[in-house]
């Protein structure tokens, strides 16, 4: 009896030192917290800080986690907390999945940001001044705001990330049904530490080029045309280290710039299949190349070095295409001629005709220069024949492309025009 | 008192205070199903806070929060599984018996909608991730173009509509506003306070809209085609009468018509006042034909049609603006003044020199016409005097601009500079 009484009294004892030491901690680690979270909220929210405004402190947080109990159900206030972390362990806790977590805090991120941006929002915003240009809309009008902007929702991305360990905009465009990378075989394959470097990589240089655009104010100077240009070398760089020549080239004909850019212009009118798409992207990326300067050396290539190179692409072009096939594409750079392609298909005209229109072009130019260089020709003569080469060249298109086709089509071409000029 | 009731309290002492310990221990400790949270910085929590504090609603966890009856408590779902639905509904009406705040209702319900209609948008935009070879203009302005436009609206209206039904409200409406997003359809009639009235317009003007865009789709549009288009905005007004009074139907016409676009545009760097707008409207709206450029560039009669009215507009907006406004304007409206505006702005210099260096070019194309007509002088002598009007020129566009700016500004605007007089030819090396 004595010697339990003795085990009793020094369990007490160990306890009491045990309460001690715990409560200590507690109260110093509070004090932290709040000192923390003082310092913080005036860095995060310099002046807005509604609460400091009013000369309050802030409510003492609540942190406290609770485990779901059976027997009374979920009971959302005791999920609430004040502590993302708590918060979190919470709705794990109930069983809550893990993309219904990352959309509940989303939206409290999305709220508190924007709370954050409201005193920064031009008071005109949202209200439409229809007697004002959409061109200088708030974007050029505003560079602040959305510099802000920008920042702010680099922040979010962060907290996010840290918060529940995901990728903000993956896991958005995932769970909102807009994501495209989850449905493409290329993403698909890559190693999710390479599909997270990628997207770091990704956001880091939009960022840089989005502060050149805003810079800029809607008027890019050669200054910021180098700037983009020297980001998207540097971008390439930092996406060779992390993916193999070919997943760089299979990244590259899904996002690039100069490529979409080449499919809208280009490319207009001139159907590809994917195989073809991708002869052609990989001679226009190595065609860009060809302009920039060494990563290393920081030396450009000489003209000769230049063309050199440029024949051995439209080769290797040829080679890919077929020798009919890559006439056409030649072809199809060709602005005019892709009017004229544009004109057949609206007037349902066979697109061989729009080829015949183009072919044209030399031989009448030929003969006009004949004329104009006939010395034995005095200036009327000269003027009466080169009338008379444009008003049959005018009454040969017309009748390809019809009198409506033709007009369309002497607004863009001006080779038709100055023959007998 | 007796050892047994000594060892009595000192047990009940042992379990008191091990209760205790074991309380602090667990307030003190995270839970293990976070154990990445060690690395949250503090600040995390302040965010938690804030976020709380901005919502309209009382929080759940304040203490001012209603008591729950004892019935609500026995219905309350046992866990996640149960609050799980794929009926709108039933997940609502889960998650309320839960005690969830109304606000996070409202973003699990949004990001559920958006989830269901994300996939089929995506598609009808044209958005294929595996057929990355057929993103360029022709995918977006294909013959189905105008059908799928039709598809992606009926499915946006629908989405709205179901939002609206199970929550009231359509919280991603509410967010573009709150983005200061004002949707190009809506703002056209912001004159309207009634939605009833609001959504018949919309229909209307999407369905003129639509039809529009047929004509459009291809890259060229001639008389004709210009022809239609007016038409259409007619039968467009004239449909809108049956839903706006005369001063309502004026109210859109100055917002949504081709010539208020029209205007906007030109007026991209000349600042006007409201009225004034309207103003000028009125006058381009009573010429709209004539002022456009004929589809023929060499249908002289139409050239002619246009300067004519361009003349007699232009004596009326002159009348309007007083004289120096009206120098602006017509300022305004050449393309190179407007770069250089831009430009100046970029380098935020003031408007000034860019008004300058315009002045400079104004009078240096003069001279340069003066001396061009002048049949006194000999080839040489026209030469000379150009090529010194060039260089004086040059000189006081940098004065104004700096040498890096000058040197920017010719590389990509400097034409005018080059047509003065031409380039000396560069030395051979």
């Amino acid at each position: 009896m004595k010697k339990l009484l003795f085990i009793s009294l020094l369990a007490n004892l160990v306890l009491v030192a045990i309460l001690e030491s715990g409560l200590r901690k507690r109260q110093t680690q509070e004090r932290a917290e709040e000192l923390s979270a003082e310092s913080i909220e005036e860095a995060v929210f310099p002046g807005v800080s509604p609460v400091a405004a009013a000369g309050q402190r802030a409510k003492p947080a609540h942190t406290e986690t609770v485990n779901s109990d059976q027997n009374e159900g979920v009971d959302w206030r005791r999920i609430e907390s004040d502590d993302y972390k708590a918060y979190i362990a919470n709705l794990r806790a109930i069983g809550c999945p893990e993309d219904t977590i990352a959309v509940i805090i989303a939206a409290d991120l999305n709220k508190l940001y924007r709370s954050k941006l409201a005193h920064l929002r031009p008071p005109e915003d949202g209200r439409f001044k229809y007697w004002q240009s959409d061109m200088r809309s708030h974007w050029t009008r505003n560079p602040e705001y959305h510099r802000a902007m920008q920042e702010a929702f680099k922040e979010q991305r962060e907290l996010f990330k840290e918060l529940l360990g995901m990728d903000y905009m993956r896991t958005m465009s995932r769970i909102s049904g807009w994501g495209w990378e989850e449905e493409d075989s290329f993403y698909k394959s890559l190693a999710e530490g390479k599909r997270e470097q990628l997207s770091e990589v990704t956001m880091k240089f939009q960022e840089l080029s989005s502060e050149i655009h805003l810079k800029a104010r809607g008027y890019m100077d050669e200054d910021d045309q180098k700037a983009l240009r020297k980001i998207e070398e540097e971008k390439e760089a930092a996406l060779a280290k992390i993916l193999s020549p070919e997943e760089l080239f299979e990244y590259q004909v899904r996002t690039s710039d100069t490529l979409r850019s080449m499919q809208w212009n280009e490319l207009q009118g001139f159907e590809v299949n994917e195989e073809e798409y991708r002869a052609i992207a990989r001679a226009k990326l190595a065609e860009q190349k060809l302009g920039s300067t060494h990563s290393e050396t920081g030396e450009k290539l000489s003209s000769e070095e230049r063309s050199k190179r440029r024949k051995e692409i439209d080769e290797a072009l040829r080679a890919a295409l077929g020798e009919e096939r890559f006439a056409e594409f030649q072809l199809n750079q060709n602005y005019e001629y892709r009017q004229a392609v544009e004109i057949t298909q609206k007037l349902n005209l066979d697109r061989v005709v729009a080829r015949q229109v183009y072919d044209m072009r030399g031989d009448v130019q030929k003969a006009a220069n004949k004329v104009r260089s006939d010395s034995s020709l005095s200036t009327e003569e000269r003027k009466e024949k080169l009338l008379a080469i444009q008003a049959e060249t005018e009454r040969t298109i017309t009748g390809m492309l019809g009198e409506k086709g033709f007009k369309a089509y002497k607004r863009h071409a001006w080779w038709v025009r100055e023959l007998s000029r | 008192m007796k050892p047994n009731n000594f060892l009595l309290l000192s047990l009940a002492l042992n379990l008191g205070l091990g209760a205790v310990a074991i309380y602090i221990y667990r307030a003190a400790v995270p839970p293990s199903s976070l154990s990445t949270s060690e690395e949250i910085k503090p600040s995390v929590q302040v965010f938690r806070q804030r976020a709380r504090q901005l919502r309209p609603e009382p929080l759940s966890g304040d203490a001012a929060a209603p008591a729950l009856s004892d019935a609500a408590v026995a219905d309350r779902p046992k866990d996640w599984s149960e609050i799980e639905s794929s009926d709108y509904a039933t997940f609502i009406a889960n998650l309320r018996a839960a005690g969830c705040p109304e606000e996070t209702i409202r973003d699990l319900v949004t990001a559920r909608v958006n989830q269901a209609y994300g996939s089929q948008l995506r598609e009808l935009r044209g958005w294929n991730p595996n057929r990355y070879w057929e993103m360029g203009r022709s995918r977006y302005m294909d013959k189905d173009y105008a059908e799928r436009q039709r598809k992606i609206r009926a499915l946006e209206k629908e989405k709205s509509e179901l939002l609206i039904s199970l929550l009231g409200v359509d919280p991603n409406e509410q967010m573009k506003r709150d983005h200061g997003q004002v949707d190009y359809h809506t703002r056209n009639f912001d004159f309207l306070t009634d939605n009833d009235r609001k959504e018949k317009v919309r229909d209307i003007q999407e369905k003129y809209t639509a039809l529009e865009q047929e004509i459009q789709r291809t890259g060229f549009y001639d008389d004709e085609d210009r022809a239609k288009l007016r038409e259409l905005y007619r039968q467009r007004l004239e449909e809108l009468s049956g839903i706006l009074n005369p001063q309502e139907l004026q109210e859109y016409d100055v917002r949504a018509s081709g010539v208020a676009s029209q205007l906007r545009h030109d007026l991209e760097v000349f600042d006007v006042s409201e009225e004034e707008f309207r103003r000028m409207f009125a006058v381009r709206k009573a010429r709209e034909e004539d002022l456009q450029y004929p589809s023929d560039p060499d249908d002289k009669a139409g050239l002619e049609r246009r300067k004519k009215a361009v003349e007699e507009a232009d004596a009326q907006l002159r009348q309007m603006l007083g004289d120096e406004r009206f120098a602006q304007y017509k300022r305004s409206q050449d393309y190179d003044y407007r770069q250089l505006v831009k430009m100046t702005e970029r380098w935020e210099l003031p408007r000034e020199r860019a008004d300058t260096v315009y002045s400079l070019k104004e009078d240096a194309e003069e001279a340069v016409k003066e001396v061009r007509n002048n049949k006194e002088l000999s080839a040489e002598q026209r030469e000379e005097t150009l090529r010194k009007i060039r260089e004086e020129t040059e000189s006081a566009v940098t004065e104004v601009l700096g040498a890096d700016g000058f040197r920017k500004y010719t590389n990509r605007q400097g034409w005018w500079l080059r047509n003065l007089s031409p380039d000396k030819p560069k030395p051979r090396t």
